[in-house]
């Protein structure tokens, strides 16, 4: 029977945690273990912590480090076949563990993606945003259930690496991180983006839970990092930089379908941090992103042009990275191989030049 | 001739007095109503009765100001020296205060006696202080009336003013613990003890005379007194009682040793436990194993005192050494102060072998100042951000710390020190030293960062985190990084694997040059190539290339690079 490892960070949340630890509670499916990370969390959420009284719970504390590093410790603790992360603020329904535990079952897969719930500021209630991509990759794998080595399989690692990049939305064998020495990119947010891409890429086999495994909530004026608007957000561009970095050597990188949705989907996060940004950072937010491209393997931000209609959905994300794309200071400089003989001795010139 | 009124203003009153004289005195005493007296009242709440006590009293511009200003109270002066006492009798009669003030001609001496001997500087003939070494040039010894410091208490002084030259100390001695509720006045002599002010709830601003610093109350801030010492402690058996021992020695007396074990696998607990028991200064903390930037932080999260130090558990200190780092940190108010620090190594055969100190010649040059019977002096923060990392020989202050958001960032396993060293100097302005205490420092075989493994790369992840915070927090000046970070670069690549080499270089160039777009050409001339292989340079001048179209810009200090990342180095490494 496979064990679970579920991992949630909190800092601020007080009494949202409860809800989200209680959903935890309230599974169907009772072997797992909870490693709840407090990350520099302020009183009011540590007593939220303090006051359950479930031995599955596991406490870990560590000053203010980052959700990137809170998310690393939990994986280096974590004992489970598997593992899925949860916000502090977010739910799971009570059949979410029992559903990924049967997707699990059939197929052992390496990666398991499943759809999730929105529930707006409003409290209006949704399917999350990548239900459509996510019914695509259900198709996709019916249709072509092989891993690694398959004919289709990168078309199924593209649909998968176009779902939301969200921590809640996945669960992983446990070797698998381990075997790829995957983890989230220490000091940064939007860390998902990173850990979700290369999730894929790392997979050899993956599935698709059919029920949804998770409440996203929004919420009014909450401290969230999704409603910041100072330079939190350049944290995008360094994420898209170590993401480009890491990826460019993988075979998904060489497949034009996995390469523009990896691309795609970088830009449509990073167009809305821009959009997000305050207007004073947001020249110098394109800057940078051009600058990561420059930095970048030429071959690895080459944006193919044809593409299915999954992407459809991407038409704006592309067109923004079509912009930036198409910034002169891309163009300019080939990048010249640079040689790794010793700069030539110059000797000083002892006589001058004799004229003609 | 009648003498001349002088008109003084304080306190919301205004008075003509009579004035000595000599001219010295009514200056003086002018001069110290405006920089220290009226300063201190204006923060204070005092109740609408009390007695004032005023030690010095002069011709008493303070005194009879304060009588003004607070008619509800009653104030006793003391003064011994002749002119300045018949003066203030006059004052009083003239402002009619008599049923309020009383005075008394008499010097405040520790000891008995109704007589003791005060030194009358020549220059000033108005300015009576002890017969102490300090005053013994220049100046003549007297005999004057005289009441014991130690009757004072009995007076039961609301607001005590200080004016005694040399004999502070004494007369706050005398009231042991049970302060005035409100003390005030300058002070000449050695620094009292700063614990009962600390500790106590009243008001204290005494300054050092010709100094910055003072001797002041903890009043407003969120922690209470005391100095919380966090000792990290893995498996660390064979050391960790020599450390506590040695902390214990002349310890402060409100000091607390918080022992963090952090997941040791050896005896090390039970060892401390048997050395010391449970006493009450001592508490031994668990916690499961995370690096020793976790079991400092764990401390310090258990702790709340206003000043906080933090220990190896394999390392000692002299005696006194954070005692007097204390009073430091007390009477400068700075956001952290520091001693000496020597390393040691202890072998098989040669027993303990103690290595020059490093900074021996670095300070000379500073200038030195007095502090009671030692010597004391500024640290620039470049100097900090320039030196080797060590945060364990500097008392900080908590609300600094927690102020500037300066903790050991939990992720990085080495080096962690440095970017705390390099955040809180610059925060710090200058750190208050003193070269005579050491702190005392094993070094080991075994030490982490020794090892030439691919925690190098922990290097460059915290120069990349400071580099952000510079930007972020708006730093006046990175040059001073700049230098730091080639020392380290220089330093890691030396003792680095062959193998892992390239790829900390081209790590380390890409971060260089985020600096030099960030800070601009300014910065170039602090890069030392010379001490790295000529890939280095290379490598700079690659990434300089792709990015030759890009202006400079705050954007570059928010990018990253895979070699500055130690698992994805790691993940990278063969098998």
């Amino acid at each position: 029977m496979v064990t679970f490892s579920c991992i949630t960070t909190c800092y601020n949340e007080g009494p949202l945690l409860r809800q989200s630890l209680q959903s935890m509670w309230r599974q169907d499916f009772r072997d797992f273990e909870l490693i709840l990370v407090m990350d520099g969390a302020d009183a009011a959420t540590r007593a939220e912590a303090e006051r359950q009284n479930d031995p599955r719970l596991r406490l870990l504390r560590q000053a203010n480090d980052g959700l990137s590093s809170a998310r690393n410790r939990g994986l280096a603790a974590a004992r489970g076949d598997y593992v899925c992360f949860l916000d502090a603020d977010d739910t799971r329904p009570p059949w979410a563990l029992q559903s990924l535990a049967r997707a699990i079952d059939t197929s052992a897969p390496d990666l398991i993606l499943a759809p999730g719930i929105l529930s707006e500021e409003t409290g209006q209630l949704s399917r999350f945003y990548d239900q459509a991509t996510l019914e695509a990759l259900g198709r996709q794998l019916a249709s072509a259930p092989g891993g690694e080595g398959t004919p289709h399989y990168r078309r199924t690692q593209a649909l998968a690496l176009l779902a939301e990049p969200q921590s809640a939305n996945k669960c992983l064998r446990r070797d698998l991180l381990q075997r790829a020495g995957l983890g989230f990119p220490n000091g940064h947010f939007f860390e998902d983006l990173y850990f979700h891409a290369l999730s894929v890429a790392a997979a050899e086999r993956l599935a698709l839970c059919s029920q949804p495994t998770f409440t996203y909530h929004r919420r009014p004026g909450a401290r969230q990092i999704t409603g910041a608007r100072d330079a939190l957000r350049f944290d995008i561009l360094a994420v898209i930089r170590l993401l480009l970095a890491r990826f460019a050597p993988l075979p998904e990188a060489r497949d034009p379908h996995c390469r523009a949705a990896l691309l795609l989907s970088a830009a449509k996060l990073a167009a809305w941090c821009e959009s997000m940004l305050s207007h004073h950072h947001r020249a110098v937010f394109r800057d940078g992103f051009a600058a990561v491209m420059a930095l970048s393997d030429p071959a690895v931000r080459d944006l193919p042009d044809d593409l299915p209609p999954a992407f459809d959905a991407f038409a704006p994300a592309r067109s923004w990275l079509q912009e930036v794309l198409g910034d002169p200071r891309l163009a300019a400089p080939p990048i010249r191989e640079v040689s790794d003989a010793p700069d030539p001795i110059r000797f000083p010139r002892l006589w001058p030049k004799r004229r003609a | 001739m009648p003498p001349t009124p002088s008109v003084f203003h304080a306190f919301g009153q205004s008075a003509a007095l009579e004035i000595p004289g000599d001219g010295f005195t009514a200056d003086d005493s002018r001069w110290r109503l405006r920089e220290i007296h009226e300063p201190a009242l204006a923060q204070w709440a005092l109740l609408d009765t009390g007695h004032a006590v005023d030690v010095g009293a002069g011709f008493g511009a303070f005194a009879l100001l304060f009588a003004l200003a607070h008619p509800g109270w009653q104030v006793t002066c003391f003064e011994p020296e002749q002119s300045a006492f018949e003066t203030l009798g006059r004052n009083i009669a003239a402002l009619n205060l008599g049923g309020q003030v009383r005075a008394e001609r008499a010097a405040i001496l520790p000891g008995p006696g109704d007589r003791g001997l005060l030194r009358r500087d020549r220059k000033r003939p108005g300015f009576l202080s002890a017969d102490a070494q300090q005053w013994q040039r220049g100046t003549r010894a007297e005999p004057f009336p005289a009441r014991s410091a130690e009757s004072l208490p009995d007076l039961a002084p609301t607001l005590l003013k200080l004016t005694a030259p040399g004999h502070e100390r004494a007369i706050l001695d005398a009231f042991g613990t049970a302060l005035p509720p409100f003390v005030l006045g300058e002070c000449w002599g050695a620094p009292p003890a700063s614990t009962p002010v600390a500790q106590g709830m009243g008001r204290v601003h005494m300054p050092l005379a010709g100094s910055s610093w003072r001797l002041q109350d903890a009043t407003g801030s969120a922690h209470p007194a005391g100095l919380d010492i966090v000792v990290a402690m893995y498996n660390s058996a064979a050391t960790i009682v020599d450390c506590v021992d040695s902390l214990l020695q002349d310890a402060p007396p409100d000091q607390h040793i918080w022992v963090v074990d952090d997941g040791s696998t050896d005896d090390s607990a039970a060892r401390l436990r048997a050395a010391f028991g449970d006493p009450p200064g001592l508490s031994l903390l668990h916690k499961p194993n995370g690096g020793c930037a976790s079991a400092r932080n764990w401390g310090r999260m258990h702790s709340r005192a206003a000043h906080i130090a933090f220990v190896d558990a394999d390392d000692m200190v002299d005696p006194g050494f954070y005692a007097a780092l204390l009073e430091l940190a007390r009477y400068s108010g700075q956001g952290a102060v520091q001693g000496a620090f020597q390393a040691f190594r202890d072998s098989a055969d040669r027993g303990r072998v103690w290595l020059p100190i490093p900074e021996a010649d670095a300070h000379v040059d500073l200038p030195r100042r007095p502090f009671g019977a030692t010597q004391v002096f500024d640290v620039p923060w470049p100097e900090v951000v320039i030196g080797q990392p060590t945060i364990w020989r500097r008392v900080y202050r908590r609300d600094f710390l927690d102020g500037h958001d300066i903790w050991f960032p939990e992720h990085i396993r080495a080096f962690d020190d440095q970017i705390f060293q390099i955040v809180s100097g610059y925060h710090a302005g200058h750190v208050p030293a003193r070269a005579d205490l050491r702190y005392l420092y094993r070094q080991h075989p075994g030490q982490d960062i020794a090892q030439g493994d691919e925690r190098a790369t922990y290097s460059l992840e915290m120069y990349r985190l400071i580099l952000r915070r510079a930007v972020a927090e708006g730093w006046s000046d990175f040059r001073p990084v700049a230098v730091s970070f080639f020392h380290t670069l220089e330093w890691s690549h030396a003792g680095l694997r062959p193998d892992l080499r390239e790829g900390f270089l081209r790590g380390a160039a890409e971060l260089w040059v985020y600096m030099l777009k960030v800070w601009g050409p300014d910065l170039e001339p602090f890069a030392r190539n010379r001490a790295l292989p000529d890939s280095f340079a290379r490598e700079v001048k690659r990434v300089a290339r792709q990015l030759d179209a890009f202006g400079d810009s705050y954007v570059f200090a928010y990018l990253d690079a895979p070699q500055m990342h130690v698992d994805m180095v790691r993940a990278d490494l063969p098998a």
